[in-house]
């Protein structure tokens, strides 16, 4: 693949915030592929772990947080605990989810991955603990002629073993579970120095 | 003896792992542990919260560790290894870092002075392995078992301090202490794909497929676990698992509480044995030590002699 380069882009203030988040420096990574040989689902990422990693070494700003794969990474921390240099290569998958989330570049390919998150979020937020039952009507809510269908036999073999409950589990001091998600709401960067 | 307990939503709150639960209780009971809940515990966020907002995740985890804190729980069991880990992290987070403390801190408007610690069941018990030793009524038959850890019970390393990260053996023992034989294989810590079982269902198909045709092909007769994750995807998911290996599967998932139990004489009830996908009631019927059940004889006959 060809890709042009500039020095604004490498050195760019993007990177330096991913470095900052991230607690390391990406120079250190020296492209072993290490992280993407034991990823369990590189098989489904166009750009894997590595090539992540790359795209940040070269301040690949768009790229970087347009991909799929920071939300197809299911979090086996798998990469990180390999790493020869302790680049932490999983923390760079939270980075980049965060960093997407606030500029408005979810990858849209994957939105069944984070509507899902979305719904476990928001049941949180409404009991304090997960809600089963109402996680997974709003999820499927949201698409309702896609989801709708999905698992309705493994539903009712669930519901005739007692799974999940009816009826939610709440924390009596759900006000302060919600100020928790008032005072920790992700914040769009207010100066943007950076154009592709 | 008291333990502080954070059982946390998949036992407790919406049950999805009412397995896990009820015999985590129950065989806790019998070893003489008491189990004291934490006061008004919260969800740990588990993936969503991590994968979408770190500090959400550490300010909901910073608010469970300070409530037990209070309540003077130095260990908190935690059975569910994402909520253990998701209380390790957060413990590891603010403890390095006071920054990180201070807004966790000011976010769920408590104190916390960085007294606590999230423990497995796999690492409480293998703590206490003598007491178990000693509570062990039945000894288990020699039936061979894949111990299967998953990602978090080991790793992130920093974080849970527990075991050999690639090659965990902590609950091969304990499996080997109640009786049982435990196969070596090869995908002891590999993922399950964990929270994607219904946003991402074709890549939990494909990891279970792998993890458990190599249990299978090691010689385990089930496996056992101690997540309420990699139950729900190796259970529940086992038929979709199967049909992506393309192999015959039919392997029971038991939880390591559940045959702890059974080690202990409780009931197969008690333990919630029959409320899994996979059907336990031979495997049960043998850990036990009883005939088989008459309507499975045939079955396992058949199985057995395909399987030659």
């Amino acid at each position: 693949m060809k890709l042009e380069l500039s020095r604004a882009q490498v050195n760019s203030e993007w990177k330096r915030e991913v470095e900052r988040r991230l607690g390391r420096e990406v120079s250190a990574c020296y492209q072993c592929g290490k992280c993407s040989a034991g990823c369990p689902v590189a098989y489904e990422m166009f750009h894997p772990i590595h090539a992540m990693m790359r795209l940040v070494q070269l301040g690949r700003k768009d790229e970087a947080l347009r991909s799929r794969s920071q939300w197809v990474c299911v979090g086996c921390e798998a990469c990180s605990e390999r790493c020869p240099k302790d680049v932490d290569p999983a923390r760079l998958m939270t980075v980049l989810r965060e960093m997407a989330q606030e500029e408005g570049c979810v990858n849209a390919d994957e939105s069944d991955i984070y509507d899902f998150h979305q719904s476990f979020l928001s049941s949180l937020k409404m009991f304090g603990r997960v809600y089963e039952m109402g996680l997974v009507s709003h999820y499927k809510l949201k698409s309702p002629i896609k989801r709708g269908p999905q698992d309705m036999i493994t539903g009712l073999q669930m519901m005739r073993r007692g799974k999940p409950g009816f009826l939610p589990h709440r924390v009596q001091n759900v006000a302060a579970i919600r100020r928790i998600y008032e005072r920790t709401k992700l914040q769009k960067p207010a100066d943007d120095r950076d154009s592709d | 003896m008291e333990l502080g307990y954070y059982p946390g939503c998949a036992l407790k709150a919406h049950a999805t792992a009412l397995e896990f639960g009820a015999s985590t209780e129950a065989s806790l009971a019998a070893l003489g542990v008491e189990l004291k809940e934490v006061p008004d515990w919260n969800c740990c966020g588990a993936s969503a919260g991590h994968m979408t907002n770190s500090a959400l995740t550490r300010a909901l985890n910073v608010r469970n560790l300070a409530l037990a804190e209070a309540a003077g729980m130095a260990e908190i069991l935690s059975p569910c290894p994402l909520c253990a880990k998701e209380l390790a992290i957060a413990n590891l987070e603010v403890n390095e870092d006071p920054a990180l403390l201070k807004a966790a801190e000011d976010a769920c408007e408590m104190t916390y002075k960085g007294t606590s610690r999230p423990i497995t069941l796999i690492e409480f018990l293998h703590n206490n392995r003598d007491m178990v030793a000693e509570h062990i009524k039945t000894k288990l038959p020699a039936i061979k078992v894949a111990c299967y850890y998953g990602c978090l019970h080991t790793r992130p390393s920093l974080a849970m301090g527990f075991d050999n990260t690639e090659q965990p053996v902590t609950m091969d023992e304990l499996c080997r202490l109640l009786g049982l034989e435990t196969v070596e294989w090869s995908h002891k810590t590999e993922c399950c794909g964990a929270g994607f079982t219904m946003s991402k269902p074709t890549v939990v198909a494909r990891l279970t497929g792998r993890i458990l045709s190599a249990a299978a092909a090691a010689g385990a007769e089930a496996v056992v676990v101690s997540c309420p994750m990699c139950h729900a995807n190796l259970d529940m998911r086992q038929a979709e698992a199967a049909k992506d290996a393309a192999v015959d599967l039919h392997l029971p998932i038991l939880y390591l509480s559940q045959v702890l139990g059974l080690a202990l004489d409780l009931t197969p009830k008690t333990l919630s044995l029959g409320t899994h996908f996979v059907d336990t009631t031979e495997i049960v019927a043998r850990l036990r030590g009883e005939p088989l059940p008459v309507a499975t004889t045939e079955a396992a006959g058949a199985d057995g002699a395909e399987q030659e």
